[in-house]
């Protein structure tokens, strides 16, 4: 019997927690928390501490086309016909929870080799932080906009401390659980201006801080005109790679005829692709790389079955542009196979997919903010933080 | 020949064994397994640096010696991680190192049949109390003046929080500072609140107590002081003297009074801060306020109860709908109130739902509170025997299998629901 703790990081939201993955026998069975973190210091919310329940729910372990198990080969080859398309008949849709590595991969196949002229974000945002978690210490005055601290839970643990040294939260936005813990509230369902009472808040303060959903576009567009540092949260756990690496919001072009799409799934949050599901009907091809089954990997032709998190090593960006190490803690279930290596087979052994430092050093020469980052200063806890020009 | 009531001061004869002190409990736990006592041992290792500690199950007796050593953040709950990972120790035989609070929590679930004790041997580490590791990198820099990171070695020793780190010149250096005074301090630093206020300094009820205080003399930093506090610690301690893996000797007189002298100011200073800290929490009506207004901040996301070593129930009462209205957050106080009423009186201090809560509710706190109160009323010691508290039933595990045969194991769906 063998029972061990693997380090790694929360695969749901953009706070980047630590935490141990409990693996008996080479399987994830739960968690435990990881107090050496220096983002949470072992705190989790609920779904961290599920995150082994995201490795096992609805597990795909064989590729499929219309339905119907394959072996890899025949799936390959059926999914390289999205190559036959044009490139603005092509869109690509890509996971804000891939690693900063599988996500550098997919694009650059998108780019290069697919030629597509639609590459997107599902679930993403816009935006990059010019605060980080210890600011918020630092803070005399932080105005939150929306639900901040329900949606990041242990990015909103931090702001207590703000209250604990004597700082204020201000908030605006609808009714919410992060209405109720701040000093001075506007409620309001919608927002374009700053009332005054907060704007005169924020102009009187030292240290203000603006924290808000980096897929809040009427937030971004009032802290753009307050000078204060920005805290963009991301609520998804690599959501802020995307942006470094020039990715927006997908959306489904009229023109589109053929679908890439990666969904990589965890337990709980299924309905993230909803307002794609309409569009499905009219594609003449959905290529899926799918961890779990989603109503997406249903609906489409080729279903390439790949790891989910924490079943491939890589890194992940944070909101506050933290990056960490994620560790394989146990091998994908079946045929499933990491996607740096199912992007490596679509693109004719193209790309290297196991070495991953050097497919991060492939990131870094062509990501300016990733530029001045030394690999090996990931492996710490503390991990290495990105720096945006 | 030992037995219950000796101390002697023992030490490792292997030098593969780098040893807090003597190096005896990794000795211990090496011949444990390899003598076929355990099947495992579940053991605490260094991770990435001297703050992460993280448990593994050992199996190799060779791989024993990578667990040598204290590490000082690290408080890691053990008995729960046999209950839910490793069976409850009922099919396999495991040893286990533990501070005060992990033995407490073995008895807390054996005396709710969660775990066989009889097939788990407690080697207890006196305890001073513990860090939480990023409040100790903080401390180190802001008080030490020091690079968390240059710090190969950290320990509690005559009331200071001493730690030995590499210069900028590749020098060895040593610095202490009081912990009253660092705990004293504002910023709130030390050792975690719990701790300060924890009476468990020597587990006595664990099969040997185990630590460095009343070493004196010659053997001062080359033995561990060994208390046998069982038959089962006893043949232990002669089985692995009887084939050379550890030798013992007797103690010095001196070494056992300054022992003493010790443990009691340590359990004067635990003391004290509970009269503290409880203070700080007001009486009656101010007090529940108090309380009510803290927990107001909870979002339900029952860390509190997944990590809380005395929690074990398959069906928890807080997601029971006709008792807490789902999906309302914050909770309704009875989310809180149901912890309170079912292990208040079985908390041991552990401090993890505090520590672990994400909007930082002090709950440990709040418990101990109750929990010393409770004791007052009702006698029930928790963490020491295997006596059951006076507010659960009787006979708790049996009723459990009762309602359990059921098909659900809740007492009010059963007893109280037509
Ligand atoms: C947090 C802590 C505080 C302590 N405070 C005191 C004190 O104030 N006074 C005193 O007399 N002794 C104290 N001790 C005990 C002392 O440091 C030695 O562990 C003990 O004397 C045994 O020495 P050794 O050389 O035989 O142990 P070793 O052979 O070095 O074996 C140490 C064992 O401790 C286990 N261990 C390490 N860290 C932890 C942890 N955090 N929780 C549980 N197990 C752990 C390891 O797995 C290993 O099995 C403390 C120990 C710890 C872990
Ligand atoms: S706050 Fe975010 S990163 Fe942290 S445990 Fe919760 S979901 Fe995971
Ligand atoms: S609660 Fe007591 S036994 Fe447990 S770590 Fe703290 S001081 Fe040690
Ligand atoms: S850990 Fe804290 S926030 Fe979570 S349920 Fe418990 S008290 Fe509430
Ligand atoms: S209630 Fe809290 S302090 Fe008490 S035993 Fe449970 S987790 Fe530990």
């Amino acid at each position: 019997m063998e029972l061990k703790y693997v380090t790694t990081i929360c695969p749901y939201c953009g706070t980047g927690c630590g935490l141990n993955l409990i693996v008996m026998d080479g399987k994830a069975v739960g968690v435990a928390p990881y107090h050496r973190s220096p983002v949470g210091s072992g705190k989790l919310c609920t779904r961290g501490l599920h995150a082994a329940a995201a490795l096992a729910e609805w597990r795909i372990e064989e590729p499929l086309i219309g339905g119907q198990p394959v072996e890899w080969d025949a799936a390959i080859a059926e999914a390289k016909k999205i190559a036959n398309y044009q490139g603005d008949e092509i869109a690509v849709a890509i996971s804000s929870r891939l690693t900063n590595e599988a996500m550098f991969l997919v694009a650059s196949f998108a780019r290069e080799i697919l030629g597509a002229a639609n590459i997107g974000i599902v679930y993403g945002g816009t935006g990059a932080s010019t605060a980080k978690i210890v600011d918020f210490g630092k803070a005399d005055v932080v105005l939150l906009i929306g639900d901040v601290m329900k949606k990041l839970p242990i990015t909103g643990n931090k702001l207590y401390h703000v209250q604990k040294n004597g700082g204020k939260l201000l908030y605006l936005g609808p009714q919410s659980y992060t209405a109720v813990q701040a000093d001075v509230v506007v409620i309001a369902d919608e927002y374009t201006e700053l009332p005054t009472e907060l704007a005169d808040a924020i102009a009187a303060a030292k240290n203000p801080v603006v924290a808000y959903l980096a897929n809040d576009a009427a937030a971004s567009a009032i802290a753009a005109r307050l000078s204060a540092k920005t805290a963009i949260l991301y609520d998804t756990n690599n959501g802020r790679a995307a942006t470094a690496l020039g990715l927006g919001s997908f959306v489904l072009g009229e023109k589109t005829k053929a679908l890439f799409i990666i969904t990589e799934t965890p337990e709980m949050e299924e309905d993230i692709y909803a307002t794609l599901m309409p569009s499905l009907a009219n594609l003449e091809l959905i290529v899926a790389v799918a961890s779990n089954a989603t109503y997406i990997s249903d609906a489409a032709t080729v279903v390439l079955p790949a790891a989910a998190s924490n079943e491939y090593p890589g890194t992940v960006t944070s909101w506050e542009g933290r990056v960490q190490k994620v560790r394989a803690a146990s091998a994908a279930p079946g045929g499933a196979k990491c996607p740096c290596e199912i992007i490596s087979l679509l693109a004719d052994g193209k790309y290297a997919w196991e070495d991953k430092a050097k497919i991060f050093a492939d990131l870094v020469a062509a990501v300016p903010a990733y530029g001045q980052i030394v690999y090996e200063e990931i492996e710490k806890p503390e991990g290495a933080f990105i720096k945006e020009a | 020949m030992t037995s219950k009531g000796d101390m002697v001061y023992a030490w490792t004869t292997s030098c593969d064994i780098k040893g807090e002190c003597g190096g005896a409990v990794t000795s211990l736990l090496q011949h444990a397994l390899a003598s076929g006592m355990v099947d495992g041992v579940l053991a605490v290792c260094r991770g990435a640096d001297l703050y992460d500690a993280k448990l593994k199950l050992i199996t190799d007796p060779a791989e024993m010696p990578k667990s040598a050593g204290s590490l000082h953040c690290g408080t890691l709950l053990s008995a729960k991680m046999v209950k839910k990972y490793l069976g409850g120790a009922k099919e396999m035989k495991v040893a286990v190192p533990v501070k005060g609070c992990d033995a407490m929590a073995f008895y807390e679930l054996a005396k709710r049949q969660q775990i066989n004790l009889d097939n788990v041997i407690l080697i207890g580490l006196n305890c001073g109390g513990t860090v939480s590791p990023i409040i100790a990198r903080e401390m180190i820099a802001e008080k030490y003046g020091v690079s968390p990171d240059a710090v190969f070695k950290e320990e509690i020793d005559k009331g200071q929080f001493i730690i030995e780190y590499t210069d900028e010149n590749g020098a060895h250096q040593h610095k202490g500072i009081s912990i009253e005074k660092l705990e004293e301090e504002p910023e709130g630093y030390g050792r975690r609140l719990n701790c300060q206020r924890c009476k468990c300094k020597v587990p006595r009820q664990a099969d040997l107590a185990c630590g460095n205080w009343g070493v004196f003399g010659e053997k001062a930093g080359k033995a561990t002081f060994v208390e046998i506090c069982s038959e089962k610690g006893a043949a232990l301690l002669d089985s692995a003297v009887s084939v050379g893996a550890v030798a013992t000797c007797v103690p010095e007189p001196k070494g056992l009074e300054i022992r003493g002298k010790v443990e009691n100011a340590m359990l004067k200073l635990g003391e004290r801060y509970r009269a503290h800290q409880f203070a700080e929490l007001g009486t009656g009506r101010e007090r529940l306020e108090k309380i009510m207004k803290l927990s107001s901040r909870c979002i339900a996301c029952r860390a509190c109860i997944e990590n809380c070593p005395v929690c074990y129930c398959v069906e928890c009462s807080t997601a029971k709908p006709h008792l807490v209205r789902p999906d309302q957050v914050p909770p309704d106080f009875m989310f809180h109130l149901i912890r309170f009423a079912h292990i208040a009186d079985s908390c041991i201090n552990c401090g993890q739902c505090q520590e672990l809560c994400p909007m930082d509710i002090p709950n440990a706190l709040f418990m101990h509170a109750q929990q010393v109160e409770l004791e007052k009323m009702f006698g029930h010691k928790p963490g020491y025997d295997m006596t059951l508290p006076v507010l659960s039933y009787a006979e708790e595990g049996e009723e459990r299998a009762r309602l359990n045969a059921t098909g659900s194991d809740m007492i009010f769906d059963n007893v109280f629901k037509e």
